[in-house]
């Protein structure tokens, strides 16, 4: 197990899941803690010297006016600072919490039963019973906004030169109105899911980042911090508390779900998602990553196609991902879907001798695909 | 440097040939199949799809144009294809609706493109399938591709309707571990339906075959145009009598017809309905001695 450097390998190995993909050692460690960190805030904030966009207030270090820097690492450096500061925040904010569950006021007894050390040891799970000390992972929601958002200033601002950094955030603060040919610009930069090593890189550097930052805090006990890379829906309402970003994103709109691309820009296939998803050290995030994919039930019609799928994942995990879950598309997913196209740009579908996105078929051929669903 | 005109590449393509496979679709064709289900990959300058249905007429469109293709009238978005340089643009920022067909690539450029997914294609001994449009026109492009692609081992499919001077077939040739031939039906269907040489096309397939290499046949049935008894009689016999041992038979289907509405033309197969199973069987009873096998949608 990444990152749990003290754990032997006789227990690492006999690890089990606890929650959806945080890994444990079974038996012999107190219960486990994960919060949610709000990552592309820390953009809005490198962006604003510290200042929150939705409340005006000072809410991060003063990094230094971003309108002055010529460089695309001076705005990283910026960001840097940034996100380690509300990592601190976010360490503390955990542990005031944390220490109310005490050894005094909740005495664990029952999952004391169920630790080897408790029982040897005569004391409750919270109270030193435990061999290995309690463990954090802390979420890391939106990797996609975040690193399309990057890739955005890099290529407009410092690469292209065609925005300045004045008007891209007055472009922010007004959620794009009468800047629309800004937004544009922005939404047409490269995105995330694509193999493109030009934003793939952030998301690598999103990674290393939050280990890096995340790593340096202790829970009560000793135990690490660990990143996840997951957010289940809090991706929603965790846009609400963020001002447009640098990706095109809108006022308080959704950020990218756990470590999947932003909905819909992963146009190049599965192959190229999966390339790109691959790119990070995800041996850093020791509490684990979450990411969707979706089909339509026909891609499990035969042994054929579910072998073409098999082989996908395989290669996947030996490119170094960790998770992936495959999703078949119901049958109220796909009648949503011809009402709502924009929500369904990466639905892929098995269409003839051929699959296809399914928002590029004709509304008869969505019924006809229905209607087959229907009967497979 | 070797240029080639591409539609688009398709990767994850399980479709055409074995494994994973990465589809490069040439543009450009030189039959006329009225039935085709990539419409946009026939002509041999690029075209612009329009998926109205998907458009949420946002105008992102609007403002990546410099041309002014693209303007919102009374919140619908309408264009004006006079002014259209075929640059590609309005697509960066768009949810799908708009597609550009037909865009000059280096070599180098596609083959770092299929090249991204060699361990996906060494995992499910996949490869790359050039198709169309019609490969064939573009030989010199697809020869290198191919041959690239052959130094580093990837398996090569050319899907071809084999209606070009065998000529360009013996570049190709060496780096070509299969190729899938289409036969549109007997010399009525090639005079009066996909206007190309009928000849041609089978003094070509008969090279091929009788040179040893792979080849596998792929006959689209399309009802009114090459279903009936007469035709596909002529078909098997034709086939038998070149040492053809199996075929693979492509009923018609109408899922390109989005495309038609997306590149304002008119299909004319619109209300043709899918051929009927016994329909298909009574097809395939024609083929005897030759092994069929049906590739369904």
């Amino acid at each position: 197990m990444p990152g749990q450097k003290q754990t032997t390998l006789e227990d690492a190995r006999d690890y089990c899941m606890v929650g959806c993909i945080e890994n444990f050692i079974q038996g012999k460690q107190p219960p486990w803690s994960d919060g949610r960190y709000n990552s592309p805030k820390y953009i809005e904030l490198a962006l604003n010297n510290g200042v929150c966009m939705h409340s005006g207030v000072q809410i991060g270090p003063k990094t230094g006016d971003v309108t002055e820097f010529d460089t695309m690492d001076k705005f990283l450096d910026s960001l840097y600072k940034q996100m380690d500061f509300g990592a601190s925040q976010y360490a503390r904010i955990f542990k005031n919490e944390n220490e109310r569950y005490d050894r005094y006021n909740y005495m664990q007894p029952f999952l004391s039963c169920f630790c080897y050390p408790c029982i040897e040891r005569a004391l409750d799970i919270n109270d030193g019973g435990a061999l290995y000390p309690s463990v954090h992972g802390a979420g890391c929601m939106g990797i996609a906004t975040f690193a399309n958002s990057l890739a955005a200033i890099e290529l407009n601002v410092f690469d292209k030169k065609e925005i300045t950094m004045t008007e891209l955030k007055k472009a922010l603060v007004n959620d794009f109105a009468g800047y629309e040919d800004i937004q544009a610009k922005l939404l047409a930069s490269p995105k995330y899911g694509n193999d493109d090593d030009y934003v793939d890189k952030y998301a690598v550097w999103y990674v290393r980042v939050h280990d890096e930052i995340f790593s340096k805090h202790k829970t009560r006990d000793g135990g690490s911090f660990y990143t996840a890379i997951a957010s289940n829906i809090s991706n929603i309402p965790a846009g609400l508390e963020i001002a447009a970003t640098p990706d095109g994103r809108k006022d308080k709109a959704p950020l990218s779900d756990a470590a999947s691309p932003m909905h819909g820009s992963d146009k190049n296939g599965p192959t190229s998602s999966l390339n790109s998803l691959a790119k990070p050290d995800y041996t850093r995030v020791a509490c684990g990553t979450v990411v969707n994919q979706k089909y339509s039930r026909s891609m499990f019609v035969n042994d054929e196609k579910r072998r073409r799928l098999l082989d996908l994942i395989k290669v996947y995990f030996k490119n170094g991902g960790q998770e992936i879950q495959i999703n078949s598309v119901s049958r109220e997913v796909l009648l949503d879907a011809i009402e709502n196209p924009e929500k369904y740009n990466d639905l892929v579908v098995r269409v003839s001798g051929f699959s296809a996105y399914y928002n590029t078929l004709s509304r008869e051929v969505k019924l006809d695909i229905l209607q087959r669903t229907e009967h497979g | 440097m070797v240029e080639g005109f591409i539609s688009n590449i398709q990767h994850f393509s399980i479709g055409d040939g074995p494994g994973i496979r990465t589809t490069v679709f040439m543009q450009g064709c030189n039959l006329m199949c009225p039935w085709c289900h990539n419409p946009e990959t026939i002509p041999r300058e690029p075209v612009l799809m329009f998926f109205k249905s998907m458009c949420a007429n946002c105008g992102h469109c609007v403002q990546l144009c410099k041309e002014d293709v693209h303007s919102i009238i009374d919140s619908l978005h309408v264009i004006d294809l006079q002014n259209c340089i075929h640059c590609g643009n309005c697509q960066k920022a768009c949810n799908g609706s708009l597609k550009l067909s037909g865009k000059v690539m280096t070599l180098s450029e596609v083959f770092m493109n299929i090249y991204k997914d060699v361990s996906y294609f060494e995992e499910s001994k996949g490869g790359v399938t050039i198709s169309g449009g019609e490969p064939m026109l573009q030989s010199d492009f697809v020869e290198a591709l191919s041959k690239m692609c052959k130094e580093k081992d990837i398996h090569v499919i050319i899907d071809t309707a084999g209606c070009v001077p065998f000529a360009e077939f013996l570049k190709v040739i060496p780096y070509t571990d299969t190729f899938y031939y289409d036969i549109k039906g007997d010399r009525y269907v090639y005079d009066n339906y996909v206007f190309g040489d009928y000849d041609l096309v089978i003094s070509n397939l008969a090279k091929l075959i009788t040179k040893g290499y792979d080849v596998r046949i792929r006959i689209p049935l399309i009802p009114q145009v090459n279903d009936s008894v007469e035709v596909m009689r002529t078909v098997y016999t034709t086939l038998k009598n070149l040492g053809v041992t199996k075929v693979s038979i492509l009923p018609f289907h109408r899922l390109g017809s989005g495309k038609y509405d997306a590149l304002n033309q008119e299909y004319g197969f619109k209300n043709t309905k899918e051929l009927s199973k016994k329909k298909i069987v009574e097809i395939v009873d024609i083929f005897e001695s030759i092994e069929v096998e049906i590739e369904n949608h």
